[in-house]
């Protein structure tokens, strides 16, 4: 899967100004209704979902990255958002360090393998030290999807 | 004699969902708390390091897939069995308390 499959170009945040982890998935998911990939009516229930599920355990994954996500069934595609946060956000992650690059996921509940697909092709991208970087150097939404386009043309 | 010595056992993820960030995650907290270097290895691609979610989420290691986990190092024959067991335990039980 490739990112671009699932990114909404639209709704890329290179700009995070949130620090707290509740601001920042309440302005990716907003970012994801402005860009039409969900609808204004599901927004609050995607983002309650999100947090529920941040209380299970922090998506914070370590390495200055997390990857809040839910299924919802108002999607019929899974659909994800990135945003960039160059002054770190407390996700309360697992090594502790804030976090930088976030990639927010929605995903209908009856397609599973396609969330696996999803985190296999952002984890796969993200072991790439010269991908973090360049993404962290990003600085409008034109620069981050040119960025994930030559990822999943594997030009990194 | 050698105080170390690779251990390899085969593992089905049994998690509905698959290794999703979860399971991921719970595999790489358990994996940390050994010494010893700890891998799992899908088909025949490149192992990965247990330790590490991102590498572990790359697996992309659906419900029911075999994988292969290696360890080495000093504590390997603790840290087998505790993975093994988290794998059994199908990620929803507590791991045991590991003594650093």
């Amino acid at each position: 899967m490739k990112l671009c499959d699932f990114v909404v170009a639209d709704a890329i945040l290179p700009e995070l100004a949130a620090n707290a982890k509740e601001s920042a998935i309440r302005s990716m998911v907003a970012s994801l209704k402005d860009a039409g990939g969900i609808q204004a009516a599901d927004e609050e229930g995607i983002v309650a979902a999100i947090l529920k599920r941040e209380e299970l355990g922090s998506t914070g994954i370590g390495n200055g990255v997390a990857v809040p996500h839910t299924k919802h069934p108002s999607v019929t595609k899974l659909i994800a958002t990135v945003a960039l946060a160059s002054d770190g956000v407390d996700f309360a992650s697992l090594d502790g360090e804030p976090v930088h690059i976030l990639f927010l996921l929605v995903s209908p509940p009856d397609k599973p393998g396609d969330h696996l697909r999803a985190l296999e092709s952002i984890s796969r991208h993200l072991r790439n030290q010269n991908f973090c970087k360049f993404l962290r150097q990003s600085k409008t939404k034109d620069a981050v999807l040119d960025l994930l386009k030559e990822a999943d043309n594997n030009e990194i | 004699m050698s105080d170390s010595q690779v251990y390899r056992r085969k593992v089905t993820v049994k998690a509905e969902q698959g290794l999703h960030i979860r399971p991921c995650t719970a595999v790489a907290q358990l994996a940390m708390k050994f010494q010893s270097r700890v891998r799992l290895m899908k088909d025949t691609n490149s192992p990965v390091d247990a330790k590490s979610i991102l590498d572990l989420m790359s697996l992309a290691a659906g419900p029911q897939s075999e994988l292969e986990l290696e360890v080495d190092g000093p504590d390997a024959a603790e840290a087998m069995e505790h993975l093994s067991a988290l794998f059994e335990s199908d990620f929803m039980t507590p791991s045991p308390a590991v003594v650093p």
